[in-house]
């Protein structure tokens, strides 16, 4: 049975794969083939270096022609068509090479100098054209740089972007958007964010914090219109911008959801922006079942405040989770000497337990004496 | 005797057609990795880490750094390791007992003092006998624990990490200054991310300075020359091309992060274990992606950490074999992902392949080589025949090492002379005549010494990439 199987394998083998001199035929055309490719590829390796190494002569033989000019007119209100005379639509590559590294790297008056390179010449067309092409690479370049240089002509463009197929594209466009500042952009992009399958709530939320404060008003005004989605990321941008107008909205929502995700963000803003108005809330949420809402609902009434407030606080360090024993521990220290001087009580009273070792604890890390009480 | 003949035959079918399934996919792992490296790098190129994550929303990192007997460096990494730019983090030294004066180094040039921790840690470690921390230095953290082994102390250093991501390094390990911003980021633009690796280099040859990457360049050493053309291969097109199917089932140790909660949630490093970064990685697949199917683990082509390579070939023996021996753990722990539908083309590709080709590479290899040698005595093989299939084989893998340098090239082009890359081609050339065969000789001696129970880790000397420097 054994030899059996092993004659079939074999015939198996056989019928598979040529033999004799077929197959020695076939090794000495791979071997002819793989030389070559081995060859060619070597020598395109050797080629593409040499030319990036003549690329980088170029761009720095360009540069020491264009460096000086460059600096007397940074700052200047000197025409910036000027700086590009002599340069050639070829070495644009290399000036926004420059130009990109600059943009991170000035500010002011400088930066404004920037700006006007990228809108007002004619680098401006050059990118255009890469925006309005099919090419992730082109498209993601001219936004960057044109979301760096606040051009407000190019916002029908990006807008068309928004959904694309390719995450990418997205990212750029809407961060683009979102340092033009076009505010009747900030729910396009909010919504198109939903058709990207790849795209995180973290990064949507950086998009949107490009945009200055007076996107809260927007976002505001549609609030009430708006599922849970955007009212969570809305909630999470006025938090990041302390907007304080948005405090009664949110406490509606607060009252009235029972979207963990949401609640929380809820919570977060009024711990905050310190609003009063939301203690009763947040001191209902103490009892909630969820460890991260309570933990939340406890960090936030120690942004809030208020000696009356300690011995809730003291209650929590007993609590069987220690994300919420930290969380209260915190909140003691946070709440000032009457709250430091609880925490030492709590320290030295029952060294055993489990609200002993969280209290001395977080006064150790803060180097703070237990002893001198 | 005919009999014998045939099994002869058959086997060398056998190794034929291994080949020729490995050639393919390599072929196939080398274009994916083409596409995706291309798109990392136009994507990364406008990225503008720094500012974006100075916009608030940035995930804090705890970085874990376990120590055993790094006395002589130690001060000099923590240095270096508190000048990464990172909106917020912090340093958790994990003094795994050492028997030098690493703990004592670390007390007197940072101005540690003792802190109380509650002894409340959700993971399973040998015990912390005290945590220090700067008085000075507010995010560094040093943490003193009986000797367990790396996976045992970065479970300690985890149960004291208070930050969302944890990132592991190795005490040793350079870093590019921008890693942390860079090795965060997947953690921001998807809500499914676990865990990131990053891509390792070699540092021998290069010009350190306080911890910090200033040239780069190749040692003379030919060992670690081809050292590096084998992380070149092994990162560039191996881990991103199994990136594209959500594979990846290894993140190097040297440098790898992670989400706290997931690495909490599944109880840690396994201690003891050999490949303690392999195990971890699978372990994760495996159970957030059954809860999960979008989970990620994912892999950034970016050489963001260099790391010293062995120049001897005892340590690099040793080295190997320990490889051999986490692979071949790893595949029996969780063998049930073996052509496993449920956890997608990880199960159905990804680790099949490391146990065709990882685990039982070196033994088909080796007896590939021994009956290939006893057709040619028997005269079932022609030396024609023999000597046209050494060389085709030779001369593929001179071509995927060349071809490893050509995504090099075309992507982050870290080697600045001409000089360099002739270097490496000749290693891609003159690493199949010797350096192949000898690290599939200690594969196979990793494979049985695993069989025979000898499973320990062994110990890893180095000279220290800043004294070679010096």
């Amino acid at each position: 049975m054994k030899f059996y199987f092993s004659k079939k394998l074999l015939l198996i083998c056989g019928n598979l794969f040529p033999s004799g001199d077929q197959l020695l035929y076939i090794l000495t055309q791979i071997i002819l083939f793989l030389t070559i490719v081995s060859i060619l590829l070597v020598i395109t390796v050797l080629i593409i270096r040499l030319l990036n190494k003549s690329d980088e002569k170029r761009k720095s033989v360009f540069l020491s022609k264009w460096e000086k000019r460059f600096y007397e007119y940074l700052g200047s209100p000197d025409d910036p068509n000027k700086l590009l005379t002599d340069v050639k639509p070829s070495q644009y590559k290399f000036l926004l090479m420059v130009l990109r590294d600059l943009f991170s790297l000035l500010d002011g008056k400088d930066l404004e100098s920037l700006k006007r390179i990228i809108n007002e010449t004619s680098i401006y067309n050059f990118l255009l054209k890469d925006l309005k092409s099919n090419r992730t690479k082109r498209i993601i370049r001219a936004a960057y740089f044109f979301g760096a240089a606040n051009n407000q002509n190019v916002k029908a463009i990006l807008f068309g972007h928004l959904y694309s197929n390719k995450t990418d594209v997205f990212i750029y466009c809407a961060r683009a958007l979102a340092r033009i500042n076009a505010l009747e952009y900030a729910s396009a992009i909010l919504h198109a964010s939903r058709y990207q399958k790849e795209l995180s709530t973290d990064i949507l939320i950086s998009i949107l914090l490009e945009y200055k404060s007076d996107v809260c008003k927007y976002l505001l005004e549609r609030l009430k219109f708006e599922d849970d989605y955007y009212k969570r990321i809305s909630i999470q941008i006025f938090r990041f911008h302390g907007f304080r107008e948005a405090a009664d909205s949110v406490l509606e929502i607060f009252q009235s959801s029972t979207n963990k995700k949401l609640l929380i963000e809820c919570i977060k803003y009024a711990g905050t922006i310190e609003c009063i108005d939301a203690i009763p809330y947040l001191w209902e949420h103490f009892e909630h079942p969820d460890i991260e809402v309570k933990t939340a609902a406890i960090e936030a009434l120690a942004k809030i405040g208020g000696t009356e407030l300690i011995p809730i606080f003291a209650q929590r360090l007993y609590e069987s989770s220690f994300e919420v024993n930290i969380a209260a521990a915190e909140a003691l220290l946070d709440s000032g000497e009457k709250g430091i001087k609880l925490l030492k009580i709590i320290a030295k009273s029952n060294s055993d337990s489990r609200a002993a070792a969280v209290a001395k604890f977080v006064l150790s890390e803060n180097f703070i004496e237990i002893e001198d009480e | 005797m005919s009999e014998f003949i045939k099994i002869l035959m058959i086997f060398n079918y056998i190794v034929l057609f291994y080949f020729l399934s490995l050639i393919t996919i390599y072929i196939i792992l080398n274009l994916v990795s083409f596409f995706r490296i291309l798109r990392y790098k136009n994507k990364i190129e406008f990225a503008d880490l720094e500012r974006i994550f100075k916009l608030k929303n940035y995930k804090a990192i705890s970085i874990i750094v376990p120590a055993y007997n790094e006395g002589n460096n130690i001060v000099e990494n923590v240095k270096s390791l508190l000048q990464l730019i990172y909106p917020q983090f912090q340093l958790v030294v994990v003094n795994d007992g050492s028997k030098d004066d690493t703990l004592q180094k670390l007390i007197e040039n940072f101005n540690l003092k003792k802190i109380e921790y509650p002894d409340l840690y959700k993971i399973k470690s040998e015990p912390i006998k005290a945590v220090y921390k700067s008085k000075e230095i507010s995010n560094l953290i040093v943490v003193d624990k009986v000797n367990g082994g790396k996976a045992n102390a970065i479970n300690a250093g985890i149960n004291v990490a208070k930050y969302p991501l944890i990132t592991v390094i190795d005490a040793d390990s350079i870093l590019e200054r921008d890693c942390l911003l860079k090795i965060a980021q997947p953690f921001i633009e998807n809500d499914n991310v676990i865990a990131v690796g990053g891509t390792i280099r070699i540092a021998n040859g290069c010009e350190v300075k306080k911890g910090h990457l200033i040239n780069v360049g190749l040692s003379k050493n030919w060992l670690a020359r081809f050292q590096v053309v084998e992380y070149l291969r092994a990162f560039l097109f191996g881990r991103t091309g199994f990136d594209a199917i959500n594979g990846i089932p290894i993140i190097s140790g040297a440098f790898s992060c992670f989400r706290r909660d997931a690495v909490v949630e599944i109880g840690g490093y396994r201690s003891g274990s050999i490949g303690e970064d392999m195990e971890i990685v699978m372990r994760l697949h495996k159970h957030f992606r059954l809860k999960n199917p979008d989970t990620k683990i994912t892999f950034i082509p970016d050489p963001i950490c260099w790391t010293e390579a062995p120049e001897s070939l005892k340590i690099l023996m040793r080295q190997r074999t320990r490889w051999q021996k986490g692979t071949i753990e790893c595949l029996l722990l969780h063998k049930d992902l073996i052509f496993n539908h449920n956890y997608g083309l990880m199960g159905i590709i990804a680790v099949p392949y490391y146990l065709i080709y990882e685990f039982l590479g070196p033994i088909i290899e080796l007896i590939g080589y021994i009956f290939f040698f006893m057709s040619l005595v028997l005269g079932i093989l022609s030396l024609e025949f023999t000597i046209a299939f050494l060389a085709a084989a030779i001369l593929y893998g001179i071509m995927l090492s060349i071809l490893s340098v050509i995504l090099e090239e075309l992507s982050f082009r870290k080697y600045p002379e001409i000089k360099h890359l002739l270097i490496l081609f000749l290693t891609a050339v003159i690493e199949n005549f010797g350096y192949r065969q000898i690290t599939t000789w200690w594969r196979f001696k990793g494979t049985v010494e695993f069989f025979l129970g000898k499973r320990n880790w062994g110990s890893m000397e180095k000279k220290g990439i800043s004294k070679q420097n010096n």
